[in-house]
């Protein structure tokens, strides 16, 4: 997605305003075209008009990072489907006898995995090669055996 | 504990506690009764009691003109028992008014910012 760049902010009244002189622009008109717009980020009517202005660009921030997570979540939902549609049409035109392709068995993993889970998987894949080293251990002694035996 | 970074102006006056500072509303009441903000400057000298009076708009809006009159007294000779201040220009600064001005311009400036409006300027 990178380089293509969609502003999902309302569109702020300053295009036409800017247009206009110094003097002819009032106060006022701003301030009613900003209400709606703060309203949309969550700021009550209340809190507009008679609260702190300094506190507005929270709500700026806020709206800001729900609409990169909700981007982010769109984005997490079409790779699912992509897996999805994937999955069915490679094994509709699979050939005979392939292995079916599987849609993933777990979700894709959003968050930074945490120090144990990193030690659990380290072990795991510890034990897993001594596993393998044994098995391969076993089938040598087997095939070795049995060429003695002959 | 206040969270903020907007100028205001806290006093006690006959032992009522007040506190003066500008809203999105007072602005736009102030501008309804005639105040031109793209003219912040003049007013400052041709107007300072209208501006005055609107900071009390926010958490006084039922003083009377008599009192807010009273107040602006007693506060611009607070301020002017300061050390005077001076412009560029080398005149005298009335500071009171100056730090209206400012917080008049800071609520703008701030508005301003917010709608990216680069039609609107406020110099002093």
């Amino acid at each position: 997605m990178e380089g293509n760049e969609v502003d999902l902010l309302p569109e702020l009244p300053s295009e036409e305003d800017s247009k206009r002189t110094e003097s002819e622009t009032p106060i006022s008109d701003m301030l009613d075209k900003l209400c709606p717009y703060y309203m949309l980020m969550g700021v009550s009517y209340d809190e507009f008009w008679h609260g702190d202005y300094t506190h507005l660009k929270y709500y700026e921030e806020k709206y800001k990072l729900e609409v990169e997570k909700r981007n982010q979540e769109l984005w997490l939902q079409g790779l699912y489907i992509y897996d999805a549609v994937g999955t069915v049409l490679a094994n509709a035109f699979a050939k005979r006898g392939s292995t079916p392709k599987k849609y993933p068995d777990k979700p894709y993993r959003i968050t930074e995995k945490s120090e144990e889970e990193k030690e659990a998987e380290k072990k795991k894949m510890v034990e897993d090669f001594r596993a393998q080293l044994m098995a391969m251990d076993r089938r040598f002694s087997q095939r070795h055996g049995r060429e003695q035996g002959r | 504990m206040q969270n903020s970074n907007k100028t205001r102006i806290e006093f006690v006056y006959g032992g009522k506690p007040y506190k003066l500072e500008y809203t999105a509303a007072t602005l736009k009441k102030m501008e309804r009764s005639g105040v031109k903000f793209s003219k912040l400057d003049d007013m400052v000298f041709s107007a300072p009691e209208i501006l005055f009076r609107g900071a009390f708009l926010a958490n006084h809006p039922n003083e009377s003109n008599a009192t807010i009159h009273e107040i602006y007294k007693a506060l611009k000779r607070t301020a002017d028992d300061e050390e005077p201040k001076y412009d560029e220009d080398g005149n005298e600064v009335d500071a009171l008014m100056a730090v209206i001005g400012s917080m008049i311009e800071e609520a703008i400036n701030e508005w301003k910012g917010r709608s990216g409006n680069s039609g609107w300027k406020v110099t002093r």
